[in-house]
């Protein structure tokens, strides 16, 4: 899929993914570093998530340190089950990323709860689906590294 | 300790920051606190590491990064701090945890990779073992997605 952006909407979407200015006037700010004035940087990120290349412009906390407890989970569903396991699952808001993968487990989603018994409540209920036979929750021992960020020079390249 | 109004700010910013030409004004006005408090309170979560992240995230697959797979890696439990060190320099790998093994799966250390192909995420987990000397990994692609939110902390 091609991406058409501006070299205006590239140079503001390489300065806000990573850090979105905490700033009375951030627009203003955005526009100094990337040289245009702050009403085309407001308009270009108002654009760019009309036409949903930002899908959100927002905070990302560190679950555990506000006090909540996350886990990956694996599971092993039937495959004529598995649209109705992961609807399940996916009905649970503390669900944040559901997907089904190829391999011998083959559904694994993510959930951020505020304890660790939600969790158990949450596994039981898609361990309760027809077709389930496996339900692993899989805390994170170590984290290593969490960063998404995209370098956009025509498209391509990464940013670190 | 987190008090009501940290509870209602990170409720409100881990949402969307709105359209408002001043953000954090507009923000500042719904929970019936300063601008001044708002800026604030988010730079001392910043600093506290609560706050790891504010900034748009981007639809990955309409910027052209299609292909999202889950690189899985059976790697010695001594090992798995130097091997860590050398994925998480590779730019594709976004993110890499140590996780429990099961019985029937080895692998512990798990590692996304961002490519714009499967044959491209193929590639860097190759370069990946070749460099790191581990040949039991797997790669997999998700082939549907369910869902995908970000997270509303207490709301």
């Amino acid at each position: 899929m091609s991406l058409e952006l501006t070299p205006l909407e590239q140079r503001v979407l390489n300065r806000i993914q990573q850090d979105f200015p905490l700033s009375p006037d951030p627009y203003g700010e955005i526009a100094q570093q990337v040289e245009c004035t702050p009403d085309e940087a407001y308009e270009a990120v108002q654009r760019l998530r009309e036409r949903g290349i930002i899908r959100r412009i927002g905070a990302s906390f560190a679950a555990a340190k506000i006090g909540y407890v996350s886990v990956l989970v694996a599971a092993r569903v039937h495959p004529d089950a598995l649209e109705a396991a992961a609807a399940v699952a996916g009905a649970f808001p503390e669900v944040t990323h559901n997907y089904a993968r190829d391999g011998v487990y083959n559904l694994w989603f993510t959930i951020i709860a505020e304890n660790r018994e939600r969790i158990e409540e949450i596994l039981n209920a898609v361990r309760a689906c027809a077709g389930v036979t496996a339900v692993h929750g899989l805390p994170a021992k170590r984290t290593f590294k969490i960063r998404v960020a995209f370098q956009f020079d025509g498209g391509d390249g990464y940013a670190d | 300790m987190l008090t009501d109004i940290d509870r209602q700010l990170i409720a409100r910013v881990s949402g969307e920051l709105g359209e408002s030409r001043y953000p954090f004004r507009a923000i500042a006005e719904e929970l019936g606190i300063t601008e001044d408090e708002v800026l604030t309170r988010l730079q001392a979560y910043r600093e506290q590491g609560l706050l790891r992240r504010f900034g748009a995230i981007l639809r990955h697959q309409l910027a052209g990064f299609t292909a999202n797979g889950m690189s899985v890696w059976n790697v010695p439990d001594a090992d798995v701090e130097r091997v860590a060190e050398v994925m998480t320099g590779f730019p594709e790998i976004t993110h890499c945890y140590e996780r429990p093994r099961l019985p029937d799966w080895p692998y512990n250390l798990f590692a996304m990779i961002h490519g714009h192909s499967r044959e491209e995420c193929e590639r860097i987990a190759a370069s990946i073992a070749e460099v790191i000397g581990i040949r039991d990994y797997q790669v997999l692609y998700s082939n549907r997605e369910f869902k995908k939110t970000s997270m509303r902390y207490f709301s």
